[in-house]
């Protein structure tokens, strides 16, 4: 046995991690290969720069997550970079290419409180993982603001002012619940 | 598109990527001492004061009560009953399910805690999330592209602009995915947990609900494996949780226990293997990086790699 226990005094790797995923270089060239693919079809395909570019911006912001699993100051800003370009990309397309008034106004709210804490839970896995009081606060002043936005646009569309309330409340606590942090394992 | 689109697209990164930078928590000495305190001297000792701890670090209890906090969200320490203990590096355990493990193992050093999470590779669990999200995109094309006058239809049907009220859909369906992922995961936790404890070998829940009924003794322990199959391959390769299935043969029985898509099953075997062999200096030795890994008290630049 003694031999045997000298065996199983093995080290543990800092980054434990690392013995499952793919090596760093490796998840950097997939990384560069899918953003080269991204680019071709784009360019194949012949869409207009403006709309390249947000299907680049969201395809990336999509796959990077997948495809980059060191976690580092740098990679970690990489993303974060990603995200905002991502989410001013396409706030600003929509503002811009959508007729909006009244009641489109409050979808658009909606879309972006959604999307915009998805795609956040998506590619900085801290802000959907750590029960911190600033992300608490955070999720109940967002959770607040999607209510608001839900009330409006309903009432806006002449929905019967019962079924405004109990559909404000529901999706307003599926809201919370959705962005509300939770350890993955 | 006006230039204006490319130079808001710009400053949104810049903008983000600032305040990321800006309020990242930067590396605290206090709560590093605080961590290397504990993992030198109560990693097998079972509870701790904030006083005790203020008195061994010379620190005021104030500032130790903080750093102790920050370490009990982060999952490191755990307040229980009968006061803060340092959780295992390997327990992922919530700290209702952990007391409940110290109650039913006596106090024993629970060295592992995890939920088996069958839920991450089965197929139906993909396929719903899928299902709920590609229809959304589907119906969201169907407007955007005008296919069959779909544009015209949703117009008179809700009397809002279409596009918009396809995004909507999209955004409901995202909703929808992530409260059905955050149910099921509420589900598995607390019904399939697997607990290994330094004297009690290794407690199992069996059934839906079960109180770890399932045993089996150190000194039973015959053989353990390791399997893991394509689709956890390749969860671990791009998912959240590194998963596997670990296989534990006990003497007496032909069947081995199968543990299910368990979270870290590398480490669960070297746990099970090194209890089984009476050995768990590496925990001490390993206990300060696993903790500072686990609870993201700072970035890990400069590490050691290979084996030393």
């Amino acid at each position: 046995m003694g031999a045997e226990k000298e065996e199983v005094q093995f080290e543990l790797l800092e980054r434990i991690e690392d013995a499952y995923r793919l090596p760093t270089s490796f998840q950097m060239t997939l990384f560069m290969i899918l953003e080269i693919i991204i680019i071709s079809i784009l360019y194949a395909l012949h869409v207009a720069l403006d709309v390249a570019v947000i299907v680049f911006l969201l395809a990336t912001s999509f796959l990077y997550p997948y495809a980059i699993k060191v976690r580092t100051l740098l990679t970690e800003l990489a993303g974060m970079v990603i995200f905002g370009c991502t989410i001013a990309a396409v706030v600003y397309y929509l503002v811009v290419n959508v007729e909006i008034g009244g009641s489109d106004f409050w979808m658009l709210v909606i879309f972006v409180l959604v999307f915009g804490v998805e795609l956040l839970h998506h590619i900085y896995e801290k802000a959907k993982t750590i029960k911190s009081p600033t992300m608490i606060v955070a999720d109940l002043v967002l959770t607040v603001v999607f209510a608001l936005a839900l009330w409006m646009f309903l009432s806006g569309i002449g929905f019967d002012p019962v079924w405004t309330i109990i559909l404000t409340a529901l999706l307003s606590g599926l809201y919370f619940y959705a962005i509300f942090p939770e350890k993955p394992y | 598109m006006d230039i204006i689109f490319y130079i808001v697209t710009i400053l949104g990164g810049i903008i983000a990527g600032a305040i990321f930078y800006i309020t990242k928590r930067k590396r605290d000495p206090i709560l590093v001492a605080v961590l290397e305190y504990l993992t030198d001297y109560y990693l097998d000792e079972k509870f701790f004061s904030i006083k005790k701890l203020s008195e061994g670090l010379q620190l005021p209890e104030d500032v130790v009560e903080k750093a102790i906090i920050r370490l009990e969200k982060s999952g490191i320490v755990v307040k229980t009953s009968k006061g803060y203990a340092l959780s295992d590096p390997l327990v992922f355990l919530t700290p209702r399910d952990f007391e409940k493990a110290l109650r039913l193992t006596k106090g024993d050093n629970i060295i592992y805690g995890a939920y088996q999470m069958p839920y991450v590779t089965n197929i139906k669990y993909v396929i719903v999330q899928l299902a709920i999200l590609i229809s959304s995109i589907i119906f969201a094309a169907l407007v955007f592209f005008d296919v069959l006058g779909f544009k015209t239809k949703v117009e008179n049907l809700v009397g809002v602009n279409p596009e918009m009220f396809a995004l909507l859909i999209i955004a409901m369906a995202i909703i929808i995915v992530d409260v059905f992922s955050n149910i099921v995961k509420a589900w598995i936790r607390e019904r399939y947990s697997v607990i290994v404890g330094f004297h009690s070998g290794i407690l199992y829940d069996v059934k839906v609900p079960d109180e770890l009924s399932g045993r089996i003794p150190r000194g039973a322990i015959a053989r353990i494996d390791i399997d893991i199959n394509w689709m956890q391959k390749l969860n671990n390769m791009f998912g959240e949780i590194p998963i596997g299935d670990v296989e534990v043969w006990v003497r007496g029985r032909k069947e081995p226990v199968k543990f299910r898509s368990i979270p870290y099953p590398r480490e669960l075997f070297q746990v099970i293997r090194s209890l089984q062999l009476g050995s768990l200096e590496w925990r001490k030795r390993h206990a300060r990086e696993l903790a500072l890994w686990r609870g993201r008290v700072y970035p890990f630049v400069p590490y050691r790699r290979g084996r030393r």
